[in-house]
């Protein structure tokens, strides 16, 4: 799904980096309207950001002037947590191997468990 | 894949029940939720085969364990009323969690067990807990405050944070945000002012080495909200970056390339960004 020049209310919360940026541009960010959404740039085309948003929010009613929902970005994945306690994830899949980081993003999915 | 969990423990919450903050590790496999009065531990597993279980529960007394106690037990104890604080920062490391109030303290809990490691007092009540942060490789503790103060813990030896903390205080403004590099050898101070102060985490009593001053060049004076969270990257290996979460979009009028989401700032010392090198730069390199 390409979400490039993807619009959403611009207003974020929280924002968390992939560690091995080298390798992979990506950042995690919780939107005030709880969006957990992925933003990458894509190997093969370097000037499209990409977003995957998960396909539940989080329940942010209570952070609107403090926020204390938090976000995570590992190598492998990527958390959301909110003040109710609803965790999201986003875990990167690879194929085989540990493949290099810029082919980590590409296989992120939304399927649901 | 995605997931969603919601992280609830029968008998001790109502699920409409709101936690005061919330943490999650640097790796990712810990999740943190702090109550008034104890705080949960969650195991994240990383590979999604098994739900995310309960490590440890604790309180604001010495009582922690695997499981929290029943919801009654702790309306009766005499503890709940006298340690009624009003958590509300939380940091995670892979074995330690650090919980700071409007009190003048961090209670510092071993991540595994919820056992008390340390008890962290702050300057005074009047100058609150605003910012906390560990270093991804759990050394350092930082805690922001509200007249400016920087306080940086170090773990020491023996990882019981005893030893003398560094202390920084560069303008006597608010302290919003605090973050590290993901190799910890850099911390960023993100000030009400809109200031981001860069200070190498091995030489912090030596001040920030770089600054950044977001102008009034959007139509709009800064605001005290304006940045709302901060995280690094290095992309490059050379350039010291940083990516913004504002409350108000920025847009540039120079077009950077790669584009940049609009409230997605890149802050670079070679380009066009709407934010300023407000001091002095020796180097950006890590």
């Amino acid at each position: 799904m390409d979400l490039s020049g993807d619009k959403h209310d611009g207003e974020e919360l929280r924002v968390a980096c992939h560690p091995k940026a080298k390798d992979v541009l990506a950042a995690a960010v919780i939107t005030r309207a709880g969006e957990f959404i992925v933003r990458y740039l894509t190997p093969s085309a370097n000037d499209h950001w990409r977003v995957r948003r998960h396909y539940e929010p989080l329940d942010l009613k209570l952070d609107q002037k403090s926020g204390f929902c938090s976000v995570g970005f590992s190598e492998e994945r990527a958390l959301a947590l909110d003040r109710r306690g609803h965790l999201l994830i986003t875990d990167f899949v690879y194929d085989g191997i540990k493949s290099t980081g810029s082919s980590i993003i590409t296989n992120v999915s939304s399927d649901p468990l | 894949m995605a997931a969603q969990y919601i992280l609830k423990v029968i008998g001790v919450r109502n699920p409409a029940y709101t936690y005061q903050a919330t943490a999650i590790s640097a790796d990712c496999t810990k999740v943190a939720l702090v109550g008034l009065t104890d705080f949960l531990i969650y195991d994240v597993p990383a590979n999604l085969r098994y739900d995310p279980t309960l490590i440890c529960w604790g309180d604001l007394t010495k009582r922690f364990g695997p499981q929290p106690r029943s919801a009654v037990e702790l309306e009766k104890t005499k503890d709940r009323k006298q340690g009624a604080l009003s958590y509300y920062m939380a940091a995670l490391t892979n074995d330690i969690l650090a919980i700071a109030s409007v009190n003048t303290y961090v209670d510092v809990r071993n991540a595994r067990t919820a056992e008390r490691i340390a008890y962290l007092t702050l300057p005074s009540s009047e100058n609150q807990c605003r910012a906390l942060a560990f270093s991804p490789d759990g050394q350092n503790l930082a805690v922001g405050l509200s007249q400016g103060d920087i306080i940086v813990f170090r773990a020491g030896l023996v990882r019981d944070f005893s030893g003398e903390p560094v202390h920084i205080n560069q303008n006597n403004t608010p302290i919003t945000t605090i973050v590290f590099s993901h190799d910890s050898l850099l911390m960023v101070v993100c000030t009400k002012d809109n200031y981001l102060r860069v200070y190498r985490v091995d030489n912090l009593s030596a001040g920030a080495f770089e600054e950044y001053i977001r102008p009034c060049e959007y139509g709009k004076p800064p605001k005290p909200a304006d940045i709302s969270d901060i995280s690094l990257y290095f992309p490059f290996e050379i350039y010291l970056t940083i990516v913004l979460a504002t409350h108000i979009p920025c847009t540039s009028s120079q077009k950077p390339n790669p584009p940049i989401p609009p409230s997605l700032q890149k802050l670079q010392h070679q380009d066009k960004s709407p934010w300023t090198l407000a001091a002095t730069s020796t180097t950006g390199k890590n």
